[in-house]
């Protein structure tokens, strides 16, 4: 019984092996194309940095025993004998770039910065003309003075309203004066000043209202 | 929907700029020896000395008994500086009279301006 069942089937399936192999033979003809490629040559992409450092030769200060009348030798009165501090600093991004700075002053207890005529007075030059900090004042984006709190970060001074482009160097010149009227509670007294200089990439940032020596509030610094 | 912006932007910072004031020492003005004589007083203190640049002077104070002060040790009568490192002044108008009192204060003096001083000494009357 199993016998004569198998042998139909097998034919059958010997004819389907058949014809399997003509639709094969078929296909792959019909799938046999001409073809070619080409590959552009490669868009590339790179991006402008912006990137800052220190130059070289900068004078950090540190000036002990201060006393009423002492200054630094630019600063215009006093008595012009200790040495101005510097800080250079160069622009080395591929992109073109503002330049502004942050200027920061602390003080200890006593503090010698009062923010008033009677305690440490600093000058702070960019290139020895942009004016960041005069005194205990600076220049707010009006253009109106205003005072240096201490401990209060004075930001974005804007250096120079050209932007800066590679390896285009900034020097920042602080003078300082210990006035003769000066208080007493001040003997003994700290304070440091501590520049930031930070750049920021001037496509797509127009520099607006600001000005040079000016807090510049029209640019994201990032 | 929220954008966030962003720009390229770099930063450095400067050390730290630092800056000191001076000091007295000692940061308290020694009282002063007083010695009568007949007619005179004889002022004498440890010196003071300044941290800074200045050098220290010395106002000399005569105190009467209703608190009235007047500056004494001035002029060619200046406070100077003995050879064991004591300042010694002589008060000539004194009459060695032994009820006055006698302080001095350090007082730092930079283009003929007093500028930082100490709290006068305490007042000492004579022997």
């Amino acid at each position: 019984m199993n016998a004569t069942l198998k042998r139909p089937l097998a034919m059958f399936g010997g004819g389907l092996a058949a014809i399997g192999a003509v639709g094969v033979l078929t296909l792959g003809a019909t799938l046999s194309l001409f073809s070619d490629s080409d590959t552009s040559a490669s868009n590339t992409f790179v991006a402008g940095t912006v990137e800052v450092g220190p130059d070289g030769a900068s004078t950090t200060c540190t000036v002990g025993q201060i006393m009423p009348g002492d200054s630094s030798a630019n600063f215009g009165s006093g008595s012009g004998g200790l040495t101005p501090c510097a800080y250079n600093v160069v622009y080395t991004g591929t992109a073109a770039a503002w330049l502004a700075v942050d200027v920061l002053i602390n003080g200890g207890t006593p503090n010698l910065f009062t923010g008033l005529s009677d305690g440490l007075q600093f000058r702070v030059l960019a290139d020895g003309t942009t004016s960041i900090v005069n005194g205990t004042s600076f220049a707010d984006s009006a253009g109106s003075s205003a005072t240096v709190v201490s401990g209060s970060t004075v930001s974005d001074i804007l250096v120079s309203g050209t932007p800066a482009v590679t390896n285009d160097t900034v020097q920042f010149n602080i003078d300082y004066l210990l006035p003769l009227l000066a208080a007493n509670s001040l003997q003994g007294g700290t304070a440091d000043i501590t520049l930031t200089f930070h750049a920021v990439q001037s496509a797509n940032q127009p520099i607006g209202s600001c000005q040079a020596g000016r807090q510049c509030l029209d640019i994201t610094w990032g | 929907m929220h954008v966030t912006e962003s720009v390229f932007a770099a930063v450095t910072s400067s050390t730290p700029n630092q800056f000191v004031g001076a000091t007295f020492v000692p940061s308290i003005a020694p009282t002063v020896n007083v010695v009568h004589q007949a007619n005179t007083t004889t002022l004498s203190w440890q010196p003071v000395s300044v941290t800074g640049a200045g050098v220290v002077s010395y106002v000399v104070r005569r105190i009467s008994p209703n608190g009235t002060a007047v500056i004494v040790c001035t002029g060619v009568d200046a406070p100077v500086m003995q050879p064991d490192g004591e300042m010694l002044c002589i008060d000539g108008g004194s009459g060695g009279r032994r009820n006055l009192s006698y302080s001095q204060q350090p007082v730092v003096v930079r283009n003929g301006v007093a500028t930082w001083s100490l709290e006068p000494s305490r007042p000492v009357r004579g022997l």
